[in-house]
């Protein structure tokens, strides 16, 4: 009894280690002395009788299967030394993978055995998902190699999905209000690389288009009685989808469908999620690294748009940067090929290697710094801004600095043009100043002559009296019409650009000629004209206020002292100028007044008539033509004056 | 007691119109021409002419009227007259000119005329 006690606690012991759904006892010829329900019913799924009691039997009933010989290799090992063993492996249950754990346990006596307790557990959703973390480590292994996103889709479904003894799989994208079908696996996909549906599911049809409306995963274990499903490529017993969310946004489906009801578990939902986050991380990853190179694509080109050049140096003045425009101009102006870790001793010319070192220091203190310099390359000098600026880290601290060199030439040249306008401009204010002072004073006098004559003839009672007022109201009024011509002549000559045509000189002087009939003393000069060319390109109203002004001065100031006066125009050319010489044998002009002549209201005697505007008109006029004018006079003998025209061609 | 005028001015015309019209205001008026400042003072330092009153132009050239004043004050002769500006400017630099010089009594605007005349000689 006390061994037959023995036994039963032998056995008892033994099977209470066993701690699994499906348990039995076995004797030591692997008989079965003891099965518990489940274990009853899961051989009555494999069509085993109640009768059957040996285990050798069940090995030889089912040889072959996977299982069995899972089962053997275990057996095999269990000695009087190794009395348990655990083992798992993978079987079809009920046509579905399934993973089951097992083990045994034996007891001994001496070298004999005695009993054998065995158990099974059905690990399935446990043993996904360990498969799937480790699934998982290997597609982010091959997954961090992958920056196309589409190619990242496939490897979930070669790396991922399709080890997790689905039937099939499909990854959807969403593009606007459909889903694409973009990678899949089983039967639903085509080649290497291709989808064999190429349906696109517009959101909200289906299972899946519900997922994506929702943002929300689905799990129907019988689609024949749910409300979404929708048959597409065959009819479906169970179907999953969960949504891939990308930063909080929906990017897309996957989709797992099984011919079998119920083969689809809330683990596999609950797998695919899993999936489903570990790609959004991905492709967020790569949406970022893409956002961040799109960022410094950008950047770069901002910085290469510049025509300006710009380096960057680190604390060692050792080049770290620059872009195209730096590439070029230093090339160009150095024949220095840039290289990123250049010592500036090799990037920067030697010339200015003195301001570099000053500012760049300057710029490693924290201090912004520009200085301008001219660079002069062949026959062209190069107006340069330079630049120079801190370079930061985020928290601020100086890691280097920036040399921007701007090419101001452009600037500079326009800077001084405007400087100069701005003299002229302030010289032709002065002049508009002193001209209206002048007038001013000037169209008074003979206005108040002309008023104080008209107060005479009012009060006058004789009437030879009164005729000499008129004479003399008469000469008040051509000087001041002289005065207002004279301004007219200047502000035209100052207001209207050169225009040239052909002038005729021979008809500008016979007109002239005709007006001249009433100067007093034109009748008894002797007019002389020689030309040796009678046609200018130049500008004919210019050309006359210079005839004009030349001629009359020659009448004014002929030499009553002499019996013959004279006055002679010629008219000539040399290779680059056309001459206009006037010369008479007028009083002519002392040689200490020469240099005043064309001043403004300048005249050589007081008492001459006139405003003193004439010459310096003619001057004006003649510096407008980009000419020159000459005189040469001695007193009592005669002037010549000699004006020079550059020889201008007409544009068309 | 007859009055004794100096008119400088380097024109004839108005060297005219002044004569005239001064006489017309007074025929008993000893009147003398200078054409320009430097021929005034000329007759000024010579003694022999000794103004009441001395009209002077402003705009003359070689010696305006106020150059005129400065060589005046320099010239060492009694100055017993009064010194009117009588000149065709508008230009209010030369008024406040005029106003500044101590010497000089008014200024008057060309042309003269028997009302301004008679201001001066009251």
């Amino acid at each position: 009894m006390k061994s037959a006690l023995s036994r039963d606690t032998q056995m008892l012991e033994l099977l209470g280690n066993i701690r699994r759904e499906y348990c039995a006892l076995l004797d030591s010829n692997l008989n079965f002395v003891y099965q518990n329900t489940a274990f009853k019913k899961l051989m009555a799924v494999y069509g085993v009788d109640e009768d059957q009691v040996s285990l050798k039997e069940l090995f030889n009933q089912f040889e072959g299967e996977t299982y069995t010989k899972h089962w053997q290799q275990a057996l095999q090992k269990i000695d009087k030394d190794q009395r348990q063993i655990q083992f798992s492996y993978n079987l079809n249950l009920n046509q579905r993978k399934a993973r089951i754990e097992a083990e045994a346990h034996a007891a001994y006596d001496g070298e004999e055995l005695q009993f054998l307790a065995i158990g099974m557990d059905e690990v399935t959703d446990l043993y996904l998902m360990h498969r799937f973390e480790k699934l998982k480590s290997n597609f982010l292994v091959k997954a961090i190699k992958v920056d196309d996103e589409k190619e990242l889709l496939w490897v979930l479904i070669d790396e991922l999905l399709s080890k997790l003894y689905f039937e099939d799989a499909l990854i959807l994208k969403k593009e606007g209000d459909l889903l694409i079908p973009v990678a899949a696996f089983g039967n639903q996909r085509k080649d290497l690389r291709d989808v064999a549906s190429i349906v696109k599911v517009p959101i909200d049809q289906g299972i899946t288009g519900h997922v994506a409306k929702t943002g929300k995963s689905y799990l129907t274990g019988d689609c024949a009685e749910d409300p979404y499903y929708i048959s597409r490529h065959f009819d479906a017993g169970s179907e999953v989808a969960v949504p891939i969310m990308v930063r909080g946004k929906i990017y897309g489906v996957i989709n797992g469908e099984s011919e079998q009801k119920h083969f689809f578990r809330s683990v596999h939902q609950e797998l695919l999620e899993k999936a489903a986050e570990v790609l959004q991380h991905r492709i967020e990853e790569l949406n970022s690294k893409a956002e961040l190179q799109q960022l410094e694509q950008r950047h770069l080109a901002i910085i290469n748009s510049t025509p300006n050049s710009f380096l960057l140096f680190d604390r060692a003045f050792q080049l770290m940067s620059f872009n195209t425009a730096a590439i070029k101009a230093w090339l160009h102006f150095t024949n220095v090929h840039l290289a990123e870790g250049q010592d500036h001793q090799e990037a920067i010319p030697p010339t200015l290697v003195e301001t570099f070192l000053r500012l760049g220091n300057q710029a490693l203190k924290g201090n912004h710094k520009q200085e301008y310099l001219a660079w002069d390359r062949e026959s062209d000098t190069y107006q340069l801004k330079l630049n120079f600026a801190p370079a930061r880290e985020a928290s601020g601290a100086i890691f280097g600095f920036t040399m921007l060199v701007e090419d101001v030439t452009e600037l500079y040249v326009a800077n001084e043009s405007l400087r100069e306008k701005n003299i002229n401009l302030e010289l032709n204010n002065k002049e508009l100043d002193q001209f209206v002072y002048s007038i001013s004073h000037d169209l008074r006098a003979p206005l108040s002559s002309i008023m104080g004559l008209v107060n005479l003839i009012e009060n006058s009672k004789h009437l030879p009296e009164t005729k000499i007022y008129a004479k003399m109201l008469q000469d008040a009024t051509e000087s001041m019409d002289s005065y207002i011509r004279n301004i007219l002549e200047y502000s035209r000559n100052k207001r209207f650009e050169v225009d040239l045509s052909e002038v005729f000189v021979p008809r500008i002087v016979e007109e002239m000629q005709h007006k001249f009939r009433f100067i007093p003393g034109y009748r008894e000069l002797d007019f002389i004209t020689d030309y040796e060319i009678k046609t200018l390109i130049s500008d004919p109203y210019r050309i006359e206020i210079v005839l004009n002004n030349l001629l009359t001065n020659a009448i004014k100031y002929r030499d009553i002292a002499k019996s013959k006066s004279w006055c002679k125009l010629r008219l000539a050319e040399s290779d680059a100028w056309y001459e206009i010489e006037i010369s008479d044998n007028g009083i002519g002009i002392p040689a200490d007044k020469h240099a005043q002549l064309f001043d403004m209201f300048f005249k050589v005697k007081s008492e001459h008539p006139g405003s003193g505007l004439g010459l310096y008109i003619l001057k004006e006029v003649v510096d407008s033509l980009k000419g020159k004018v000459e005189v040469t006079s001695k007193e009592k003998k005669g002037t010549t004056f000699t004006v020079l025209l550059p020889k201008e061609t007409l544009n068309d | 007691m007859t009055k004794v005028v100096l008119l400088i001015d380097d024109n004839p015309i108005d060297l005219m119109i002044n004569e005239k019209t001064v006489l017309r205001f007074n025929p008993e008026i000893q009147l003398y021409k200078a054409s320009s400042g430097q021929l005034a003072l000329d007759m000024l330092s010579s003694g022999e002419l000794l103004p009441n009153i001395i009209l002077l132009d402003i705009k003359m050239p070689l010696m305006n009227g106020f150059e005129f004043l400065d060589a005046l004050e320099t010239l060492s002769i009694e100055k017993n007259f009064a010194i009117h500006m009588l000149s065709s400017s508008i230009d209010p630099s030369d008024l406040k000119e005029a106003e500044d010089r101590e010497i000089v009594k008014s200024y008057i605007e060309k042309p003269i005329s028997m009302d301004k005349l008679a201001k001066i000689f009251n």
